[in-house]
């Protein structure tokens, strides 16, 4: 099991949305894809297949003489009787009734205490035809798929010394191997059932099904399109590799925004905001609109710089945990977005910095800081002013190549493709971004109004004081003044999830942080806290998920622990498939299920399959269900009719066997003996496929159907909170 | 997993909210555990009740009906008297071929008779309370020998619900009983064979690996910062983006190397008390033990079955490994010598054999439990080494 994971796994990581890529690289990339492919698939079956006939042919070998030898036993032991009665009778010198009988019947309990011994020790089977042989190649490769498939009927069991070794050892291989082997199967199937289901079957029923949401997002789509004007959706794929490249290409060239766009892109991809998106633009002007966007990427780049490995990996765990945490991460963004911007209206001013004097580390820092400052202010009055008078053409070109972009193409957006997607780049063109970008973009605005470091001192200090105490809410609309008035509906949206967190524990200070950031050696605890804080900072416009923030206050608390939880290995998940065959545990994307109250957050995102990839779908537990009923009873009926027996008779042979009991008192091949080898393939082909149904199906439905014992067991008062381990299964 | 989070639940918990927690934890083991244990049996006494009440009835229904069929028919008498008419008949013994000939035809008619008999099995006799509860033990546990096997539909339908509620609780049982076994195993293995009894070579010990830590994080660090300078110069120059997995992969290995520091360098010694005290979740049994565990204990059922049914080594771990895989050909069964001798001994054989299945199945879970931990980690070491040499290579 945990090898196929780890063959899995580097496709996995491998697959989407790598847009460029060096020649060999991409090669090789590809190379081991196909590798992982043949490794994981198609050897794992030719090596069943082949342990499978290599163990027919040794069984056969070794049972086969066994076997004959005992047939001959039987023949000749009747002759000898039948020659002993001839002698009894024949020197006889007077036939007597009693004697003879007396005589003959001593003779004949012996025989069949033979017979017995010969059936239970040595397995015969009662036929002592010389050419028939229960241990023929189909008999052995049946009996060697029974073994690993751990079956055993006993019909035929291995009766000599060597063949009782060779079985032990042959199913302490062969088991595991075959588990292996299934749980592939498993995997490769229910992904394309799911596939099967989620795209052929049910396109049409989860049109209908999802119909609000749906409306809402095409809504949603005219109303961006609208705004977009001329510019048609490209697909998503296409669009990412354009920004990522433009942005690469050219840090500092014209398209600036794209280099934006991308995690833009990213935030938008994860379908938080475009609602809000929607919300916004309609409320204010197209200039309002790119400030208020700008923030809630601006963070994510920084951190990019600063910790890029720590972000892709709490990216990458995002994909394991990825709702949980995505979600405390809109928590804490809500939060921290609420400090930030009150503190940005104060610090606006100082928000231009010069970078001569700071170490390289700092520099960049601060540099990137900068170039988010002036799209972060808020329109505190004098930067509105200083806004007005400096509306450096550079910039609002920039922006307004920007918005355009992102509202061209966040309909489409494949969350996971997002996800995947590599930050490294970004940094890079961050990276020249903040060494040359800014010039150009601050250019206007630093040689207007130059800021010493005292006063970035002060304005640092001063930050230092208010943030860990947040403004009250309405402060901020004072300061906002002018835009509460234009922005009346997404003010009243902020009002009503914006209540003001209690921050009992007051976070650290952003200067602090800042400095902090000056050692690029930190630990790596440090990282992953900065980068959650400062992770969460992107993406302020959450609003959709109102009743989080009644749980704001239980939440906090929390995040620790999740935070460990991110840190710490997956755990090994084990668990138990119907057969008995330990099954990996799928961690995958969905909603947690143990946190009762989520459930209301993730109707909004999970609800909407439209986001998700055809992996993550879940199927509903009844097609499964129905699918192995239907199998059996299938079942039931051919055999009924290749073997004629009842038709509850086949049921339940079929039932027996897919469920790995195996009693033996059914067994095909034993009523027709003349086509014994085809009903013997028949039934393998069944059985083999039959289980790998199971794997499959259990491997569509476990999470599930844990989910729902477990809810289950909780209502009944069996299940406490907080054991995780009484999964059924 | 549920100790990890508990905890957590605990330290944000006021006192009273703590001892409640306390409380809900016990009753929990206490279902989780030894509640199991009592619903595995119960169960299983229960199909037992069940499966017998239904088969002697089925069997009583039917001999009502048909009662010719249940007549004991006596097949040794029936073949004598057959043989003494030839043998009369052919007085004279002219003709030996003819008369063996006619004489084997008898004699083969009486062994398929036999044959047919033994093969059919005794219905009813087997049915006994012993013999049904190793039924549903079977059932449940999916091994299925098929020694005893129901002849009556309703048994066929009742085996078939039988098994569909019974095997997901067996597997409750397993896991449980498995998590348990392997974390009272694990916590034996720390004391015992990491010598954490005796705190003096425990700390010896435990220096002794700090060492060779601190030597494997220096050589990683320099590893790692070879590979950072190689891959930031990769991305640079290629500006392209950076597949995934190579991130990932400097991701994990950087967080490796980190943890690897953190590492406390000071040999202190409440440190090394901290660690001897320390939880036994982090240690991974060695597949090794495991494996010598799970023979150790295969051996052990070899032995006790060699005394109670006369088997010899071989047949005997032939058999505990085939029912504790869960095969379960049924070639050798508990109880077959015993089941025509004396009626008490049956029984205690049958118990016997039922513990000492449900005991094993537990104990093979828990080595699978362990083993697959062990090799999980090991798996992930060598993909990311792997990984490591592969990124090297590309760039």
């Amino acid at each position: 099991m945990s090898s196929r994971r780890a063959q899995s796994l580097p496709a996995h990581m491998l697959e989407p949305a790598k847009p460029e890529r060096g020649r060999c690289v991409a090669a090789i990339c590809f190379s081991w894809k196909v590798l992982t492919c043949i490794v994981s698939h198609v050897l794992l079956v030719l090596l069943v297949v082949s342990y499978c006939v290599g163990g027919a042919y040794l069984f056969q070998h070794l049972e086969k003489p066994h076997e004959l030898d005992v047939k001959r036993d039987i023949q000749n032991l009747r002759f000898n009787l039948t020659e002993n009665i001839w002698v009894l009778s024949y020197d006889a010198s007077y036939l007597s009734e009693s004697d003879w009988i007396a005589n003959v019947s001593k003779h004949l309990a012996n025989f069949e205490k033979q017979i017995l011994t010969a059936i239970k020790a040595d397995g015969w089977d009662g036929d002592e035809d010389l050419r028939k042989s229960q241990w023929t190649f189909a008999g052995s490769l049946f009996y060697s798929i029974i073994v690993i498939t751990t079956i055993g009927y006993g019909h035929i069991s291995p009766r000599t010394d060597w063949g009782k070794v060779t079985t032990i050892f042959y199913a302490i291989v062969g088991i595991p191997l075959m588990l292996i082997c299934l749980s592939n199967i498993g995997d490769v199937m229910a992904t394309s059932f799911r596939f099967l289901y989620w795209r052929i079957c049910c396109y049409v029923c989860t049109r209908t099904a999802k119909r609000p949401r749906n409306a809402r997002s095409r809504q949603r789509s005219m109303r961006s399109q609208r705004q977009a004007r001329s510019q048609p959706p490209p697909s998503f794929r296409r669009s990412m590799k354009m920004t990522q490249r433009s942005g690469n290409d050219s840090g500092l060239g014209p398209s600036m925004g794209h280099a934006y766009s991308d995690p833009e892109l990213r935030t938008m991809g994860r379908g938080y905001d475009d609602r809000e998106f929607g919300h916004r633009s309609s409320g204010g002007g197209r200039n309002r609109r790119q400030q208020q966007q700008h923030p809630h990427h601006d963070p994510r780049q920084r951190h990019t710089i600063y910790g890029d490995e720590y972000e892709t990996q709490t990216l990458n765990r995002s994909n394991r945990y990825s709702s949980r945490q995505r979600q405390r991460d809109r928590m804490r963004d809500r939060h921290t977005v609420e400090r930030e911007r009150y503190s940005r209206s104060h610090l606006d001013a100082g928000s231009i910095e010069d970078f001569g004097d700071m170490p390289p580390p700092a520099k960049r820092a601060a540099s990137v800081r900068s170039v988010r400052s002036p799209h972060h202010q808020e329109p505190s009055k004098a930067s509105r002013e200083l806004h007005r008078l400096h509306s450096a053409p550079g910039r609002s070109r920039a922006k307004s190549v920007d918005p355009r972009h992102v509202s061209s193409h966040y309909e489409d957006v494949d969350e996971d493709v997002v996800r995947k997607t590599p930050i490294i780049p970004n940094r890079y063109a961050l990276d020249d971004f903040g060494g040359g970008g800014n010039k150009r973009h601050q250019a206007p605005r630093s040689q207007s109004m130059p800021r010493s470091a005292h006063q970035r001192q002060r304005q640092r200090d001063r930050e230092r004081e208010r943030s860990p105490q947040p403004p009250p809410h309405s402060s901020q609309r004072q300061s906002n003044g002018r835009r509460a008035g234009s922005l009346g509906r997404q003010s009243s949206r902020y009002g009503n999830h914006l209540e003001l967190p209690d921050y009992d524990a007051p976070p650290p200070g952003r200067d602090h942080r800042r400095d902090r950031r000056g050692h690029s050696q930190g630990r790596y605890e440090d990282y992953v806290e900065e980068s959650f804080d400062e992770g969460s900072l992107y993406g302020d416009d959450y609003e959709d998920y109102p009743t989080e923030r009644h749980r704001s206050r239980s939440r906090e608390p929390r995040r620790n622990r999740r935070r460990e939880r991110t840190e710490r290995l997956p755990p090994s998940p084990r668990i138990m498939s119907p057969m008995g065959f330990p099954v990996q545990r799928q961690i995958r994307r969905r909603p947690s299920y143990d946190c009762d109250e989520d459930d209301s957050m993730y109707g909004d995102e999970y609800g909407d399959y439209g986001d998700l990839l055809p992996k993550d779908r879940p199927v509903p537990i009844w097609l499964c269900v129905f699918l192995v009923v239907s199998y059996i009873l299938g079942g039931a009926v051919l055999f009924a009719y290749w073997e004629n027996w009842s038709f509850l008779d086949s049921a339940y042979f079929c039932f027996i066997t897919l469920t790995t009991i195996g009693f033996g008192d059914f067994v095909p091949a034993k009523g027709v003996k003349d086509e014994s080898e085809q009903s013997i393939a028949y039934c393998s082909l069944y059985l083999l496929f039959g289980i790998a149904l199971l794997a499959m199906s259990f491997n569509l439905v476990q999470e599930e159907f844990i989910a729902n014992v477990k809810e289950v067991a909780r209502r009944l008062g069996i299940l406490k909170d907080d054991d995780d381990e009484h999964d059924e299964d | 997993m549920s100790s990890r989070r508990s905890s957590f639940r605990r330290r944000e918990k006021p006192a009273f909210e703590r001892f409640k927690d306390h409380c809900r934890h016990f009753t929990a083991f206490m279902f989780s555990n030894v509640g199991i244990i009592l619903l595995v049996t119960l169960y299983i006494i229960g199909g037992a009740f069940i499966f017998q009440g239904i088969e002697i009835f089925e069997y009583e229904r039917l001999k009502s009906e048909k009662p010719h069929r249940f007549i004991p028919r006596n097949l040794s008498g029936e073949c004598l008297t057959r043989i003494w008419e030839i043998t009369a008949q052919n007085i004279s013994f002219f003709d030996h071929h003819a008369y063996r000939r006619r004489v084997n035809d008898v004699l083969l008619d009486y062994q398929r008779a036999i044959v047919t008999k033994q093969l059919k099995g005794p219905d009813v006799e087997q049915w006994s309370f012993s013999g049904a509860f190793l039924y549903s033990l079977t059932v449940i546990t999916t091994i299925g020998y098929g020694n005893i096997t129901p002849h009556s539909e309703w048994g066929k339908l009742v085996t078939i619900l039988y098994a569909i509620i019974g095997m997901p609780l067996f597997l409750l049982y397993l896991s449980n009983i498995g998590d348990v076994l392997a974390k009272s195993f694990k916590w034996i293995y720390s004391k015992v064979c990491l010598c954490r009894i005796c705190p003096g070579v425990a700390k010896r010990r435990i220096i002794r690996e700090r060492r060779k830590m601190r030597q494997l994080a220096r050589a990683l660090q320099m590893h790692d910062m070879e590979n950072a300078r190689g891959s930031s110069s990769y991305t640079s120059t290629s500006s392209t983006t950076t597949s995934n997995s190579s991130s990932s992969d400097y991701t994990r290995s950087s967080r490796q190397s980190s943890s690897l520091v953190d590492i406390p360098y000071s040999d202190s010694d409440s440190d090394i008390e901290r660690e001897i005290r320390g939880s036994t979740d982090e240690i991974t049994v060695p597949v090794t033990v495991c494996i010598f565990v799970m023979v150790g204990y295969i051996l052990w059922g070899a032995l006790l079955f060699g005394r109670w049914e006369d088997w010899n080594y071989l047949d005997g771990s032939y058999f505990c490994l085939i029912s504790l895989s869960s095969i379960g050909f049924g070639d050798l069964v508990p109880g077959d010598r015993v089941i025509t001798a004396d009626r008490d001994k049956v029984e205690v054989s049958f118990i016997l054999c039922a513990i000492y299945l449900l005991l094993g199945m537990a104990v093979i879970a828990m080595c699978f439990n362990l083993m697959q931990e062990q090799v999980v980690h090991n798996i992930r070491a060598i993909k990311r080494g792997f990984k490591a040499c592969f990124r090297c290579r590309s760039s």
